[in-house]
């Protein structure tokens, strides 16, 4: 019987999951992916987490109790810098380290991607992985270049929106209004963290644009005239792909979704504010929707609705 | 130009006495009250932790006395605090204030920067003058830290409430008088004999470490003066963190006795990472309250803090294996004091009674050993 390695979908599932899954199958070893996020998930979580947490954290605690038990091992890496002089979120450098102490019964699998120290450290990490999980090293090499080629693959798919396979809606008045939402893939791709939101929209006729849909460049161009530069990639993108929009007048509207007591996203909010309104006098109606464990679905629906007819009142008002 | 710093804990001692040796105009935001925390949090974000909403209301009060100019340091993460400075400034200038907001980059990150700026404040001392000023300011800062502590390690003794705070303000005027390094010196150790005089009661007093995030250890106002309620309670008490510790530049921090790396293998059994602000300390002190025989520790953060969230989750882990009694007090602007002194009365009171229940089981006090190694400690929760 083949090793098997559980993912939690959650988190960085989202932006990592093709790249996980080559990197174990051309080991040989099988992963078994947690269900979709559903109520049990959360109220697990919940249960599980400190009560300070955000909640992507606590719905990812939710998906390792799922697999507990059922695999040999859980993937829960510890991913600190994934570009040069950045770092992500602390509470992505402690995951692993909160994971371990809620007395799961199965080991945790947690190598430590830290790109600032090189490719011979992460060549020494996906070792380490391998004899972990009991995989001969000679497939290695291989498994980290099917891994990288995975990923770029992946995130060329979703530059072109691919992954997303949202159904398309007729607008019911009008011209059809283009939205971006900005915000964590685990916040906005998450069913439930999200309340299928990008689904809502879509069969709602809304052109929706996400944040993987632009490019590095981009991103880097977006942020350039920042007077510091944020040093939390993740955030960096997302407030990068907002500027990028606004600056070259892509939306009509930006949707902005965060999780409460999210550290980073509590001073993004405030740089996305000020990136709405820059620039001489063009602004771009934002509406940011906060998240936490207890958000109502029809609150949540109300303040969307009231913002698409808004969208909608404005778009008549102004001649495209 | 004028410029202001937020309140924290002792940093207008140190900032007034370097300042005047630079004969820069330095104008300390006026002590952190109510109206302070009200104006920050009207115009800070929602789910900021609480430091950032103190010390933007602390910027603006400054600004209203007569300051033209702020002082932040800034930080290259992870936590928050690295983007203090640059949210400040949007915030305070979208409220229509002019001024300038100078930000201290750490030399780490950009060191022309962080050059410039120094000249910027100095108003272009050389780079010597400003160096020999801050040897000897930081060396004062040392001195007051050190009162600071001695007054945590004896307040528990006093025999009349509120002696040795009064013995603390006498000997903060004695070093703050001081001016040439000699002067420092010998103004440090008349300070620190002054708590000497001090009649002491004979009590073997409760230990109890405070550990967690740094702003809040170091600002009484926000953490509804714990210290000194805990101290007159009769509680021998060390913390963490020392200002000229936090930023000093050697990381062997000579206030609070042990250095970062210390810490941080006395942390590695649970938590092997430095995941920016004191979370790894956190639980590092605490491994290392339990080996000198403290009977329990107390960490505070500002809710949604994320290191220490992170150490809070790991905790009771720590704490279940090394038979560690803790209090978390998670402080928002929702928090009153009469809820913390509640919480604390009965912590004291757990640990009152844990003593008396091993001493009738005849078992021996835990000893109050100078911690140098941890190595017993560490070996058994590897193990």
């Amino acid at each position: 019987v083949a090793t098997t390695v559980g993912i939690p979908q959650g988190l960085l599932y989202y932006r990592y999951h093709p790249m996980w899954k080559a990197f174990f199958d051309a080991l040989g070893v099988e992963c078994v992916v947690s269900k979709p996020t559903s109520k049990a998930t959360v109220k697990r979580g919940t249960e599980l987490g400190e009560n300070e947490l955000c909640l992507p954290v606590k719905v990812f605690f939710g998906h390792i109790a799922e697999l507990d038990g059922k695999v040999d091992f859980i993937f829960v890496p510890r991913i600190v810098s994934v570009e040069p002089r950045e770092l992500t979120c602390p509470k992505f450098l402690g995951l692993p380290d909160m994971a371990k102490v809620l007395d799961f019964s199965t080991p945790v699998l947690a190598p430590t991607i830290d790109v600032r120290r090189g490719r011979v450290e992460f060549a020494k990490q996906a070792f380490a992985l391998a004899a972990e999980v009991g995989a001969p090293a000679s497939r290695v090499p291989r498994a980290i270049r099917d891994a990288l080629r995975e990923h770029e693959r992946y995130m060329g798919d979703l530059l072109a929106g691919k992954p997303l396979r949202l159904p398309a809606g007729e607008p019911e008045a009008g011209r059809r209004l283009r939205i971006g939402v900005a915000g964590h893939p685990y916040n906005i791709y998450d069913p439930l963290i999200s309340m299928d939101q990008l689904k809502r929209l879509a069969e709602r006729g809304i052109d929706i644009v996400v944040p993987e849909m632009v490019t590095h460049d981009e991103i880097r161009d977006a942020v350039a005239d920042m007077p510091k530069a944020l040093f939390w990639t993740y955030e960096k993108e997302v407030l990068g792909c907002v500027k990028h929009w606004v600056q070259n007048d892509l939306v009509d509207g930006l949707v902005y979704m965060l999780s409460f007591a999210c550290g980073p996203d509590s001073f993004v909010q405030v740089l996305v504010e000020d990136a709405v309104c820059e620039g001489d006098g063009a602004r771009v109606p934002l509406l940011s929707l906060v998240i936490d464990e207890h958000t109502g679905e029809a609150g949540f629906i109300t303040r969307i609705e009231a913002f698409l007819d808004m969208l909608t009142r404005r778009q008549e008002a102004i001649p495209a | 130009v004028r410029i202001t710093t937020p309140n924290m804990g002792g940093v207008d001692l140190l900032l007034t006495d370097l300042f005047e040796r630079l004969g820069v105009d330095y104008l300390p935001s006026p002590k952190t009250t109510n109206a302070t925390m009200k104006l920050g949090l009207q115009y800070s974000p929602e789910f900021a932790c609480l430091p950032l909403k103190v010390t933007v209301g602390n910027l603006i009060e400054g600004l209203e006395a007569g300051a033209d100019a702020t002082l932040m340091v800034g930080g290259c993460g992870p936590c928050r605090f690295g983007y203090y400075a640059d949210i400040q400034r949007r915030i305070i200038t979208g409220l229509g204030y002019e001024y300038e907001a100078i930000t201290l980059e750490p030399p780490s990150q950009d060191l022309r920067q962080f050059l410039a700026t120094l000249r910027r404040i100095s108003g272009d001392a050389s780079y010597l003058t400003i160096w020999n000023a801050f040897k000897v300011s930081f060396r004062k800062g040392q001195a007051f830290d050190r009162i600071e502590k001695r007054a945590l390690e004896t307040r528990c003794y006093e025999t009349e409430r509120g002696a040795a705070s009064a013995v603390k303000e006498r000997a903060i005027e004695t070093v703050a008088a001081a001016k040439s390094p000699d002067d420092i010196v010998s103004a440090e150790a008349r300070a620190l004999a002054l708590f000497d005089e001090m009649p002491r009661r004979d009590i073997e007093p409760l230990k109890i470490g405070i550990v967690g995030e740094f702003y809040l250890l170091l600002e009484p106002f926000i953490n509804f003066d714990i210290e000194e309620w805990l101290g007159e309670r009769g509680v021998y008490l060390e913390r963490a963190v020392y200002l000229t510790d936090w930023i000093g530049p050697s990381k062997k921090n000579p206030v609070g006795g042990h250095t970062d790396a210390f810490v941080a293998e006395a942390a590695s059994p649970y938590l092997d990472y430095k995941v920016g602000g004191e979370g790894q300390a956190t639980i590092g002190h605490t491994m290392i309250y339990k080996h000198a025989g403290f009977d329990g520790i107390i960490q505070l953060l500002p809710f949604t803090c994320m290191p220490d969230t992170i150490a809070k989750s790991i905790l009771p882990a720590v704490c279940k294996a090394q038979d560690m009694p803790a209090l978390t007090l998670i402080v928002d602007e929702q928090t009153g004091k009469a809820g913390v002194h509640t919480r604390l009365e009965a912590f004291i009171d757990l640990l009152d009674s844990r003593r008396r229940a091993r001493a009738k089981a005849g078992a021996p006090m835990p000893a109050g050993a100078e911690v140098t190694a941890i190595d017993e400690t560490l070996a058994t929760a590897r193990a």
